[in-house]
C-alpha cells in the first residue's frame, strides 16, 4: 500500500513536472535584430544614380540612417500584445513619415512614455505671463517610437518595422 | 508610397481610438461643441508657425563632433495566452560619427572710399564641419597697389580698429565655431576717381578637399572730387559781358569771375582759392565776394597780400582806402586775393563762384 502511494505520488510529480516543463517550452519568445543602414546613391546597370541601403558602420553629419528592427517568435504559443520600442538615437532627428512596419499603429513620444499619434503629440510652453500654450510637436523633437502589433505573432512568425533618422 | 500612406492612415485611426477609450473627461470636453473644434484649429496654425520657426535653429545646430557613436537598442514587450508580461531587448547597433569638413564665409557689399581711405571688409568664417580644423587665408587686390590686410575683428564689428593685431595665418577654428576677421584695403594716394580695384580673401581648409575652402570678392571703387577752375573777366565801366578776355583803357574797372565745379564722385573738402592781382591793375575796396551756388559750401574768408609780385604771398593784409597812393575806393597794395572756404563742396557737377574788381592803372 505504501510503494502505491508512492508511486502515485511519484506519477503526480511527474505530470506536475512535465506540465511545468510544458509551461516554459510553450511561452511566446519574440527576438529582436536590429540593424542599421545608410542611404547611398549608386549607379544601376544604365549608369543611372538611384537610392540604396548599405550597411554602415561610419556615418556623417546629414547622413540619412534606416533602423530596422525585425522580430520572431521562436516560441512555442502566440505572443499577444505585442509593442516593439525604439528611442530616436542620441545626435539624430527622426525623419517625419519615415516609420514604417506592416499591421502595427505607429506612434511617438516625447519622453519615452507617453505615446501618441502625430497630430495629438503636443507639448506645452509655459509664457512670460504665466500662461501656458500647447504646441504640437515637431517630428525632430521625437524621442521615441512605438509600433504596436495589431495582431499577435505567432509561433515562428516574423516581421519588420523601421524607420529613418537624419543624423544631425 | 502607397505603404507609407497606408500606414500613417493606420497610424492616426489607431491613435484616435486610444484617444477616445482613455477617458470619459477627453470626450466630454470634445462634446463641449465647436469651441474645442476652434482651439485645435488655431492650435494647428500655432503648430505650422512654430514648424518654420524651429527649423531655423534645427539647421544652425553645430554638427555632431566626430568620433561620435551613435548607439541604438529596441525593446519589445509582449503578453502570453495568460496575459503574463515579457520583455526582450534587441541587439545594440553601433555606428560612429566620421569627420566632415566645411567651411561657411560671408559676403561683405562692395564699398567705395577715398584716395588714402582705408576700407573696411568684415568678414565671417564659420566651420560648418564637426572637427577643429585650420584654415589659411590670403587676400589680394588687382591692381596690387591696393595694399590688402587681414586683421582680426576682436569686437566683430566689421571694422578694423587701432589694437586689432594682425591675423596670423593658418587660424584654427573648431567645429561650429566662427572667426572674423577684416580685409582693409587701402586706396592709393592720388587715385583717379573711378578706379577700383577688386579684392580676394581666399580661407583654405586643410582637413578636407574643396568643400573645405572659400574665397570672396569685394570691389574697392575709388571716389575723388575733380576740381575744374573757370575765371572770366569783363570789362566793368563798358558793361561788357563776361568771357575770357576783355579790353580796358585806364581807369576802368575790370571784374574777374572764378567759377569752380566739382564734377568728381565726392565731395571737396578744405577748399583754398588765390589770385594774385596784376601789376597794372589795383584791387578795388569790399569787391572781394563769394556766391556757394550749388556747391553746398557754408561761407568763405577772404584774405589779402601786399607781398610784391611774385611771392610766395603771405596772407593777412587788411585793405586801405587809397593804400599805395591809389585813388579813393582803391588799394594799390593788395597784390594777391585768397578764399578759405568752409564746409564742402559736393561732387556730381556743383559750382561756386567768386569774385573782384580791380582799376586799370
Amino acid at each position: 500500500m505504501k510503494r502505491n502511494r508512492f508511486l502515485l505520488g511519484l506519477v503526480v510529480l511527474a505530470f506536475t513536472a512535465s506540465a511545468a516543463l510544458a509551461q516554459i517550452g510553450e511561452k511566446p519568445e519574440l527576438v529582436l535584430t536590429l540593424s542599421v543602414q545608410k542611404e547611398v546613391i549608386v549607379m544601376d546597370e544604365e549608369g543611372k544614380p538611384k537610392t540604396d541601403w548599405q550597411e554602415v558602420k561610419s556615418t556623417g553629419p546629414g547622413d540619412v540612417l534606416k533602423y530596422t528592427i525585425r522580430y520572431e517568435n521562436k516560441g512555442k504559443v502566440e505572443a499577444r500584445a505585442a509593442k516593439v520600442v525604439d528611442p530616436i538615437p542620441a545626435n539624430t532627428s527622426y525623419i517625419s513619415g519615415s516609420a514604417k512596419g506592416e499591421g502595427a499603429a505607429i506612434s511617438f513620444s516625447l519622453d519615452g512614455k507617453t505615446f501618441r499619434p502625430p497630430p495629438m503629440l503636443t507639448y506645452r510652453v509655459r509664457q512670460a505671463d504665466g500662461t501656458e500654450v500647447e504646441y504640437v510637436a515637431n517630428p525632430e523633437m521625437y524621442s521615441h517610437i512605438q509600433w504596436q502589433l495589431t495582431k499577435p505573432v505567432p509561433p515562428e512568425g516574423s516581421g519588420s518595422v523601421s524607420f529613418q533618422v537624419m543624423v544631425r | 508610397m502607397k505603404t507609407r500612406d497606408r500606414n500613417e492612415t493606420g497610424k492616426e485611426k489607431g491613435g484616435r481610438r486610444t484617444m477616445r477609450a482613455k477617458t470619459s473627461k477627453r470626450k466630454e470636453k470634445r462634446d463641449m461643441g465647436t469651441e474645442k473644434g476652434r482651439s485645435r484649429a488655431v492650435l494647428w496654425v500655432v503648430a505650422v508657425v512654430l514648424a518654420a520657426a524651429l527649423a531655423v535653429p534645427g539647421i544652425s545646430l553645430a554638427a555632431t563632433p566626430a568620433g561620435t557613436n551613435i548607439t541604438n537598442q529596441a525593446t519589445a514587450t509582449w503578453t502570453d495566452t495568460n496575459n503574463n508580461p515579457y520583455t526582450q531587448l534587441s541587439n545594440t547597433t553601433t555606428v560612429t560619427v566620421i569627420s566632415v569638413y566645411g567651411i561657411l564665409l560671408n559676403s561683405p557689399a562692395d564699398q567705395t572710399g577715398v584716395p588714402l581711405d582705408n576700407v573696411s571688409y568684415g568678414y565671417t568664417i564659420q566651420n560648418t564641419g564637426n572637427a577643429t580644423d585650420n584654415y589659411a587665408l590670403a587676400a589680394a587686390s588687382v591692381p596690387g597697389t591696393w595694399t590688402a590686410n587681414m586683421y582680426v575683428d576682436s569686437n566683430q564689428d566689421g571694422i578694423h580698429q587701432g589694437g586689432e593685431p594682425a591675423v596670423s595665418s593658418p587660424i584654427t577654428i573648431n567645429a561650429g565655431d566662427n572667426a572674423y576677421i577684416v580685409v582693409v584695403v587701402t586706396i592709393p594716394a592720388g587715385t583717379s576717381d573711378g578706379a577700383f580695384a577688386d579684392t580676394t580673401l581666399t580661407v583654405t581648409g586643410s582637413g578636407g578637399g574643396a568643400e573645405d575652402d572659400a574665397s570672396d570678392v569685394v570691389r574697392t571703387t575709388c571716389q575723388s572730387p575733380v576740381l575744374g577752375v573757370v575765371k572770366n573777366v569783363r570789362n566793368v565801366t563798358t558793361a561788357g559781358p563776361f568771357d575770357n578776355t576783355a579790353t580796358a583803357a585806364p581807369n576802368q574797372e575790370l571784374e574777374y569771375r572764378i567759377t569752380v565745379t566739382n564734377s568728381g564722385s565726392s565731395q571737396a573738402s578744405n577748399l583754398v582759392l588765390s589770385d594774385p592781382l596784376d601789376v597794372n591793375t589795383g584791387y578795388k575796396m569790399a569787391s572781394a565776394t563769394f556766391n556757394p551756388l550749388t556747391s553746398g559750401l557754408t561761407g568763405a574768408t577772404a584774405a589779402f597780400s601786399n607781398t610784391p609780385s611774385p611771392g610766395p604771398y603771405v596772407y593777412g593784409y587788411t585793405p586801405v582806402d587809397q593804400g599805395c597812393t591809389a585813388p579813393a575806393g582803391y588799394d594799390y597794395c593788395v597784390t594777391s586775393v585768397r578764399w578759405t572756404m568752409t564746409g564742402s563742396q559736393a561732387g556730381g557737377g556743383t559750382t561756386f563762384n567768386v569774385l573782384f574788381t580791380v582799376l586799370v592803372k
